[in-house]
């Protein structure tokens, strides 16, 4: 063990490497703006004409040395104008808070001041009894929750274990003549109650800033001499110029139990040590470890049980993005191919070829390739009958990421090509006449007429289809269960075909380790968050949404 | 106006329905002690035996039924599959879901313990499990002062399990004389080579050693081995010995070319079975799950002649000496989950389980060696004519087995991943086009799975 740095060394490295990535993140992005700057005024755009007249290759030079001038153009609109915009309007909002704030006490009266210790005072005070009582119930229901539980919670959850901590006691109980079990702290249920205080707290928050700024208007519409509405008149709001407002709340609070606060507590457990050697109730319960769990992803650090995460983090993510790129286009342009086969004129027997590839739709996908498994086995049926010992799914080449690949294709194919069908069918067959009148070749029609069409329908589903790829649990699983394992020592149990979302379950339902999967699920959000974002707002549909409509 | 109302009336039927929902997700049965039905109690055991296990059930059910003449048994007891090996990362995930009373297998006992699984079982029940059940049993189901689980079975390891008219063993035969006998004969010789359960059987066999250390609450706490440490005059560790051993038994079950073909198998139970079935089975490394199914099957008619014995020895390629193969040997025990609403009652049932009765219906079954002395040692097993794997389970704890301790799950991780990573070496370091920087290090590689494997 001596050889394997302690972990607080490898938090003390990692915090220098995290510096130096930021440093050289830095350096990059001030390198892109002034090449951006510089170059944006050394390239000038041919026109049409121009273009026109120039040959093939020098087309194709114009086209590449385009190209290559709009990558630092593209990085330096994001980071010179998306991104200090979006900063901007960041920080105007919060400064509108805190404006509104020193308006309501420079400015307001008594009444409005007093809203800022007494919600809904402002409102009492005005005549505005319903919306007042509102304000004010929240106040009491806050301070209540904290009094009675929610301070105490949210103690417990900033110190977690510190201090005199019990988690299971065993005693004797003469009632049933056995051992008996008394629990009293449980880690899990402090962060879920600390979380769901921290989120009272802000939601608290938001509610005594709306009741100051509503205080202050109510102010500025008596001053005005005008009228401030009764409660009738806010509930017939509330159906009418509000009734967007109404119609979102069920939605929005299904959003909030469902989603925001899973993520919420989420994010707290990557920072915890939960894994199965600490437990919430019953000794060594989990406790917070700040981002020690990052650090030893991204140092290729050792975590527990002498794992090696940050190896097989990287190895795996390469492995996802591969599979996904490839999963995605092989499946879209050989199903693309198939289906101008089969639209093509002349081919016969068009309903029972789109019939029989739609046939493998019919049979759930899971049985297809739990076959293939079977089929492809070590001592499967392929291996049986050729009096072979391929491992097909289990050799350590490349052969099983070739394989999961090639019955991706076979499983994958007839959805694109039905997809596709469809939309070849509806384009306007005069599109192609004029074409040909025009002396267009079938590539120059492919190219010009189906491509672009297909193209533009087809792109979100693309990207949905290449995020469905990055987590496509269901193909991985199934085939080769994520196998064969990796052969170095420390690799925790990963295997070689594993995607992040495949060692994902692995991490949590084989070996325990909530934390480091917690962190992996963050990084795998962040990484199709960005994809599917950029994809998708750069996508032909998405910019020019009026064509082909 | 009105459209506005309905849409508002349908959302408000949305959120209820939603409510509704939730309520349904309560988790269904005893487990937890929580659930629709508080008279539940869930008893978890493995797939394959629930019929037998509800049979006991049954009979424990009319046993209280017939001492309370009159009354109707108050629970409802509900049986679910979950395997013995699956038992940890189940109560792992969630303890308070996990079932009442519970199959487990003895290496799972700590980390059992630690994620808050196991309740200690009473002063009455732990004079009867010393004085019924095998010491070496109930010492495994001690942790501190406490006994926390109830002796089950005591042959949960592997031995070879053959037809005794392919396959002859005598003293001096080695695991290739098996081999080779089951090459003449056309038949199979299966071993789950990549599952580390079997993968370390022959460096432990060399004599290298393997200890997790944990404290009375189940917490791990170090680890230590002897894998790249060398026997007394040797140039080879027990590691490097044992690894060779395994990577000559990959290349002969991935070689074509020697006639070997479909004769050396890297696989478990589905190949075993499969080779049953299709009347190739000639030798197995596999447990006594496996006795029924190699006890019942047959070939050309006539039922197979199933034999079992201790694992033979083998001669190492490295070295040239003969080495014992030594195998895990661990128990099954049934736990009771703290967290159940009827702790007493789940004691009960796991002590009438895990009974005499109960241990001879198991062993007429199943064919599993009970862990209770009466029953071991009883005419009605001994001479039973499907005793062979039990008797065999014996020899081989008594040649060279291997206590079967719990291991932390890192353990079964670096030794599959080092099984997996000797498949093609015996390819890779004689293949002539292999570059001298792409061949594979066996001791390096040792090093590295003893380093693995070692935690302070």
């Amino acid at each position: 063990m001596k050889d394997i740095p302690p972990i607080i060394t490898g938090g003390q490295i990692a915090l220098i490497v995290f510096l130096s990535v930021i440093a050289l993140a830095l350096a990059v992005v001030a390198l892109l703006l002034f090449v951006g700057l510089v170059r944006r005024r050394s390239f000038r755009e041919a026109t049409e004409l121009e273009i026109l007249t120039m040959g093939p290759l020098q087309k194709f030079g114009y086209r590449a040395k385009r190209f290559l001038f709009r990558v630092p153009d593209g990085a330096y609109t994001l980071v010179a104008v998306h991104i200090p915009a979006l900063a901007k309007r960041a920080w105007k909002g919060i400064c509108g808070i805190f404006t509104t704030l020193k308006d309501a006490l420079v400015h307001g009266d008594w009444k409005t001041r007093c809203s800022f210790a007494v919600m809904g005072f402002s409102y009492f005070a005005r005549k505005r009894f319903a919306r007042g009582l509102l304000f004010f119930a929240l106040e009491v229901f806050y301070i209540l929750y904290m009094v009675l539980f929610g301070g105490n919670q949210l103690f417990r959850f900033f110190t977690m274990t510190e201090g005199n901590v019990v988690g299971r006691e065993e005693f004797w109980n003469e009632d049933i003549g056995n051992w008996d079990y008394r629990y009293h702290d449980n880690s899990l249920l402090i962060l879920i109650y600390g979380t769901l205080t921290l989120i009272f707290t802000v939601a608290f928050l938001y509610g005594w800033y709306k009741n100051i700024k509503a205080a202050y208007y109510a102010q500025e519409l008596e001053e005005a001499r005008r009228h401030i509405p009764t409660a009738k008149e806010d509930i017939h709001n509330l159906v009418d110029a509000q009734y967007h407002k109404t119609l979102l709340a069920v939605p929005l609070a299904g959003l909030m139990v469902f989603t925001i606060f899973p993520i919420i507590f989420m994010i707290f457990l990557a920072f915890t040590n939960y894994d199965a050697m600490h437990t919430p109730d019953v000794s060594n319960l989990f406790t917070w470890v700040g981002a020690q769990n990052f650090f030893t992803i991204f140092t290729g650090g050792i975590g527990s049980g002498n794992t090696q995460f940050g190896r097989v983090f990287g190895t795996l993510l390469l492995w996802t993005v591969v599979w996904a790129v490839f999963a995605t286009f092989t499946n879209y342009i050989l199903g693309m191919l198939v289906a101008i086969i089969i639209n093509k004129k002349g081919i016969r027997l068009k309903k029972l070829w789109r019939t029989v590839l739609v046939m493998t739709i019919a049979v759930p996908q899971f049985v297809s390739l739990l076959l293939m498994s079977q089929m492809f086995g070590d001592n499967g049926f392929i291996n049986t009958v050729f009096g072979t010992r391929i491992g097909f799914l289990t050799d350590h080449s490349l052969l099983p990421k070739v394989m999961v690949i090639l019955i991706n294709i076979w499983v994958g194919i007839p959805h694109t090509m039905l997809m596709v069908s469809g939309i070849l069918m509806n384009i306007p067959a005069d599109l192609y006449e004029s074409a040909k009148i025009d002396g267009a070749g079938p590539v120059k029609q492919y190219m010009k007429i189906t491509l672009p069409y297909i193209l533009h329908v087809t792109t979100p589903s693309l990207i949905t289809t290449f995020i469905g790829n990055l987590n496509n649990f269901g193909v991985i699983y199934l085939l080769t269960g994520g196998g064969p394992l990796m052969q170095e020592a420390g690799s925790g149990g990963a295997g070689e075909t594993d995607l992040l979302i495949t060692w994902l379950y692995k991490l949590v339902f084989s070996y325990n380790e909530y934390a480091m999967a917690s962190v992996v699920s963050i990084l795998m959000f962040i990484l199709t968050a960005v994809v599917s974002l950029i994809a998708y707002n750069r996508s032909k549909a998405v910019k020019n949404e009026e064509d082909f409509m | 106006m009105k459209q506005r109302w309905i849409t508002f009336t349908l959302a408000g039927a949305i959120a209820l329905t939603a409510i509704g929902g939730l309520a349904a997700c309560a988790p269904e049965g005893g487990g937890g002690g929580g659930g629709v039905d508080a008279n539940t109690i869930q008893i978890w055991g493995p797939g394959h035996e629930t019929s037998f296990i509800e049979s006991r059930l049954n009979a424990y059910v009319q046993a209280w039924e017939a001492e309370h003449p009159g009354e109707k048994y108050p629970y409802k007891l509900v049986q679910a599959n979950a395997g013995e090996d699956d038992a940890e990362n189940k109560f792992n995930v969630d303890a308070t879901a996990c079932g009442d009373v519970y199959h487990f297998a003895s290496n799972q006992l700590m980390s059992l313990m630690e994620a808050g699984g196991l309740a200690r079982i009473s002063p009455d029940m732990e004079t009867r499990i010393k004085t019924e059940d095998m010491e070496a049993v109930v010492e495994a189901c001690k942790i501190g002062d406490g006994y926390y689980a109830y002796p089950y079975t005591s042959d949960n390891g592997y031995c070879l399990f053959y037809d005794s008219d392919v396959v002859t063993i005598t003293e001096e035969t080695t695991v290739m004389d098996v081999i080779e006998q089951c090459k003449a004969a056309k038949k199979q010789f299966i071993m789950p080579m990549k599952d580390a359960y079997y993968a370390a059987s022959f460096i432990y066999g060399a004599g290298a050693t393997y200890q997790a250390t944990y404290n009375n609450s189940g917490k791990f706490l170090s680890s230590k081995n002897t894998f790249a440490e060398k026997p007394a005059g040797s140039e080879y560790s027990y590691g490097e010995l044992g690894g060779k051993m395994l990577a000559d038994l990959f290349e002969l079950s991935n070689s074509s070319a020697k006639g070997y073909t479909a004769t050396v198998i890297a696989g478990g139970n589905t190949e075993v079975e499969t080779a049953l079935n299709t009347e190739k089975f000639g030798a197995a490394v596999t447990g006594s799950w496996e006795a029924a199914s190699i006890a019942y099957a047959t070939v050309n008619g006539e039922p197979l002649k199933a034999a079992a014995c201790a694992l033979p020895d083998w001669v190492s390629t490295l070295d040239g000496n003969t080495y014992h193969w030594r195998a895990f040997m661990g128990y099954k025990m049934i736990g009771v989950n703290p967290h159940s609403s009827h702790l007493a009652e789940a004691h009960r049932i796991a002590a009438f389980l895990t009974s005499e009765e109960s241990q001879l219906a198991h062993f007429n079954e199943w064919y599993v060696g009970p862990s209770n002395k009466k029953v071991a040692e009883s005419d009605e097993v001994l001479n039973s004519e499907y005793s062979f794997s039990f008797k065999a389970m014996n020899e081989q704890r008594e040649k060279c087995s291997l206590p079967q301790k719990p291991c932390p799950q890192d353990y079964w991780n670096n030794v599959g991943s080092f099984a997996e990573w000797l498949m093609d070496y015996n390819a890779n370091i004689s293949d002539p086009k292999t570059p001298a920087a792409d061949k594979k290090d066996l001791k390096t590689r040792v090093e590295q799975l003893a380093k693995a494997l070692t935690q302070n």
